[in-house]
C-alpha cells in the first residue's frame, strides 16, 4: 500500500508520456523520422516526459520511510479533507449544471448561501446578507462594466 | 518627443485615468487579500474585457499587475500570510516588525521602496526594449524555438518541487498546446477523434481552472488556519533622511529586480528572494539583525518585486516571450486583440508601447497614493474569513470562463483543468511551467519545423545552424549550462571549485 502511494506520481507520469507518445506516433503516419512532421517535436518531447517520469518514480523508491514529523503529518491531507475538498467540488459542479435550468440570480445566491452554511463557522444572518450583497454587486459589476449576459 | 506625448496619454484620456486607478485599488485589495493571486485576476479580466477596446483592457490588467504585486505585502507583514508567492520574502523581516510594534514604519516603507522600485522598473522598460526590439528582428525561427525553450527550462527548474516534475509539467503543458489542427500540416493533433478539440484548448479557460479553481479546492482545507492581525494604529511616517538611508540599496536591488524579471521564467518571487539576499549580505549595520524585523529587510524585496514587473515586460514586448505567468495572459491579450506580440509590435505599434509605459507610471503614482491613503482597511480586508472568500472567488471563476464564449461547456474544462491543477499542488508539481508550456507550445512547435524546413529539410545543415549563427550559439550555450547545471557531474565541479576561493 505504502509503496503504491509512493510511487503513484512516477506512475501516473509515465502512462500520461506513453499516451502522449503513442498519440505523436499516430500522427506522423508513414513518415516517423521526419523533423518537419506534426508529431516528431511531440514524439521528443514524450521521451523526455517518460524520463522524467522514471526519474521520480526511482527518487521516490529511494526515498528512506522515515517517521513523519509533526509538521508534516500537519502538511499533508487528511481522508476528511479530501472528502470536504471533493464533496465540494461535487457541489460546484451542480452548482454550473442548476445555471443551465435556473436564472444566474437565484442560483448564485443559493449556491452562496449554501455553501457559506456547509463551511460553518459563519452566523446565518452575515450569510444571508453577504451572499444577496455579493450577488447583487457581482450582477451589476459584471453586466453593467463587462456587457456579461448571464445565463 | 512623439513618443512622450504618446506616455502622456493615459494622464490626460478620462477613460484610461480612471480604468488604471480602478485597477490598481483593486489590484492592492485582490493582492492584499492572502488566497486571492494576480495571474489568477489578470486572467478573469482578460475574459471578461474580451468586448473592450485594447487599450482600455490593457490599462485596466496593468493596474491590476502593479497594485497586486505591492498589496501582496500588506498580508504579509500584518498576519505573516503572504498574499502572493512574490512577497513571501517581505514576510520574513516584514512581519517581526509588526509584532515589535512597527507595523505602521513597515507598510510605509514598503509603500515608497514599491513606488520608487516600480518606477526603475518601467525606466528600464521604455529604454531597454526598443533597443531589445531593434535587434531582436534579426532572430530567425530557430532563435525562438531555442529562447521559448530556454524560457521553459528556466520555470521547470526555478520552480519549486524537483527538476523532474517542473520540466514534465512544462513538456505536458506544450502538447496541450498543440492540441487541435495542426497550423503547418492541417491534420489533428491529440484530439482523440473529438471534433470539439480540434480548435484546441483556449488557454484562458486553463488558467482559470489552474490558478483559481485549483486554489479554492486546496485552501479548502486551511478554513480554520486564520491568521491573527497584530495591533495596529495608524501609519507611521519616518523622518525623510531615514528614507534617503535606504535609496542606494532600493536603486540596486531595483536594477537587480529588473534584470531578474526579464529573464524568461523567472518572475517576481524570485527577484524578491535574490533582492533579500542581497540586502542581507551588503547591509553592514542592519538596525536588527534580518529576519527579526530589519528595516533593509521588508524595503529590498518590495523594490525588487516592482521592479520585476518592468523587466518581465521586456521580453514579453520584444520577443513574444512571457516573462512570468502574468505576462503570458498579456501576451494572450494581444493576441485576442489581433496583435502579434514579438520585434514586429514595437516597429507596426509603437504607439501602443509607450501607452502602456505610460499607464505603467501611472499605476506605480496611484499605488504610492492608494497605499498611503486607505491603509486603515487592510487589517479587515487580510482578515476576511475563507468561509465567505472561497465561494465568492468560486462564483467568479465560474462567471469568468463562461464569459469567453458564452458556454456552460468551457465552463466544465475550467472546473477538469481545477481537478487537474489541485493534484500537482497535492503532489508538488508546480503549475506555472504547465501554463507556459500551454501558452508557448505552438510558438515552440511552429518555429522548430519552419526552422527545420528552411534548412532546405536537411538534418546536417539544421544542426550546424544552432552553433554557426551567432545568436544561435549564445542561446544553445545558455540551454547546455541549464541543463548541465542540474546534473551532479556540475554538483561535483562546483564543490571542487567554491571551497577554494573561500579559502583564499
Amino acid at each position: 500500500m505504502l509503496t503504491l502511494r509512493r510511487t503513484l506520481p512516477g506512475m501516473v507520469m509515465i502512462i500520461v508520456s506513453l499516451v502522449i507518445l503513442y498519440q505523436s506516433l499516430l500522427i506522423q503516419g508513414t513518415e516517423q523520422l521526419n523533423p518537419a512532421g506534426g508529431g516528431f517535436l511531440p514524439g521528443i518531447i514524450a521521451i523526455v516526459l517518460i524520463i522524467c517520469g522514471i526519474v521520480t518514480l526511482i527518487n521516490d523508491l529511494k526515498k528512506q520511510v522515515v517517521e513523519k514529523t509533526d509538521e508534516q503529518k500537519e502538511q499533508a491531507f487528511s481522508k476528511s479533507d479530501y472528502f470536504l475538498i471533493f464533496s465540494y467540488f461535487i457541489f460546484i459542479v451542480f452548482y454550473v449544471l442548476s445555471l443551465s435550468f435556473l436564472p444566474f440570480l437565484i442560483s448564485t445566491t443559493l449556491f452562496l448561501i449554501i455553501s457559506i452554511f456547509l463551511l460553518k463557522g459563519i452566523k446565518w444572518y452575515t450569510n444571508v446578507i453577504v451572499s444577496i450583497v455579493t450577488v447583487t454587486i457581482i450582477y451589476f459589476l459584471f453586466s453593467q462594466l463587462f456587457n456579461i449576459v448571464f445565463p | 518627443m512623439e513618443f512622450l506625448q504618446q506616455i502622456l496619454i493615459p494622464f490626460f484620456d478620462w477613460e484610461l485615468l480612471i480604468l488604471v486607478a480602478a485597477g490598481t485599488l483593486a489590484g492592492i485589495f485582490i493582492g492584499a487579500i492572502p488566497g486571492l493571486s494576480v495571474t489568477m485576476a489578470v486572467a478573469l479580466l482578460l475574459s471578461l474585457t474580451y468586448s473592450w477596446d485594447m487599450l482600455p483592457a490593457l490599462a485596466l490588467m496593468l493596474g491590476v499587475y502593479y497594485g497586486g504585486v505591492y498589496g501582496g505585502s500588506r498580508a504579509a507583514i500584518l498576519v505573516n500570510i503572504p498574499g502572493s508567492p512574490a512577497s513571501v520574502a517581505t514576510s520574513l523581516d516584514g512581519f517581526p516588525m509588526s509584532q515589535k510594534g512597527e507595523a505602521g514604519l513597515a507598510l510605509f516603507l514598503t509603500t515608497i521602496f514599491s513606488f520608487v522600485g516600480g518606477l526603475v522598473g518601467v525606466l528600464v522598460l521604455a529604454s531597454a526594449a526598443p533597443v531589445v526590439a531593434s535587434f531582436a528582428v534579426q532572430f530567425a525561427n530557430r532563435d525562438y524555438f531555442l529562447l521559448a525553450m530556454l524560457g521553459l527550462l528556466l520555470v521547470g527548474n526555478l520552480s519549486n518541487g524537483t527538476v523532474a516534475k517542473g520540466l514534465f509539467s512544462a513538456g505536458a503543458g506544450i502538447v496541450i498546446g498543440l492540441i487541435g489542427m495542426d497550423p503547418i500540416g492541417g491534420g489533428s493533433r491529440f484530439t482523440f477523434g473529438s471534433l470539439q478539440l480540434m480548435n484546441g484548448v483556449d488557454f484562458i479557460i486553463a488558467l482559470l481552472g489552474l490558478f483559481g479553481m485549483s486554489e479554492i479546492l486546496y485552501q479548502m482545507r486551511e478554513l480554520k488556519r486564520q491568521g491573527k492581525p497584530v495591533e495596529f494604529k495608524k501609519m507611521i511616517i519616518p523622518p525623510l533622511r531615514f528614507i534617503l538611508k535606504f535609496l542606494p540599496l532600493s536603486m540596486r536591488v531595483s536594477i537587480l529586480g529588473v534584470l531578474t524579471g526579464a529573464l524568461p521564467g523567472a518572475g517576481g518571487e524570485i527577484a524578491a528572494l535574490l533582492s533579500y539576499d542581497h540586502a542581507k549580505r551588503s547591509t553592514k549595520n542592519p538596525n536588527r539583525p534580518f529576519g527579526e524585523g530589519a528595516h533593509a529587510g521588508v524595503i529590498a524585496p518590495e523594490a525588487g518585486n516592482s521592479a520585476a514587473i518592468g523587466g518581465a515586460m521586456i521580453p514579453m514586448l520584444t520577443l513574444g516571450i512571457p516573462g512570468d505567468a502574468v505576462t503570458a495572459i498579456f501576451i494572450g491579450a494581444l493576441f485576442i486583440h489581433g496583435l502579434q506580440p514579438g520585434p514586429m509590435l514595437m516597429a507596426q505599434s509603437g504607439d501602443l508601447f509607450w501607452v502602456m509605459v505610460g499607464s505603467s507610471i501611472l499605476a506605480n503614482i496611484f499605488l504610492l497614493i492608494f497605499g498611503l491613503m486607505v491603509v486603515s482597511i487592510f487589517i479587515r480586508i487580510v482578515t476576511v474569513p475563507k468561509q465567505i472568500l472561497l465561494p465568492i472567488i468560486a462564483v467568479i471563476t465560474v462567471i469568468g470562463s463562461y464569459a469567453m464564449n458564452y458556454s456552460l461547456t468551457d465552463v466544465y474544462w475550467m472546473l477538469g483543468f481545477g481537478l487537474i491543477g489541485f493534484f500537482m499542488k497535492v503532489h508538488n508539481f508546480s503549475v506555472a511551467p504547465l501554463v507556459l508550456g500551454i501558452i508557448l507550445g505552438p510558438l515552440i512547435d511552429t518555429s522548430f519545423r519552419r526552422a527545420y524546413m528552411s534548412a532546405n529539410g536537411s538534418m546536417p545543415d539544421f544542426l550546424t545552424g544552432f552553433v554557426t549563427n551567432p545568436i544561435s550559439l549564445i542561446l544553445t550555450i545558455v540551454i547546455a549550462f541549464t541543463i548541465f547545471s542540474q546534473t551532479p557531474i556540475y554538483k561535483k565541479v562546483k564543490q571542487k571549485i567554491l571551497p577554494k576561493k573561500q579559502q583564499t
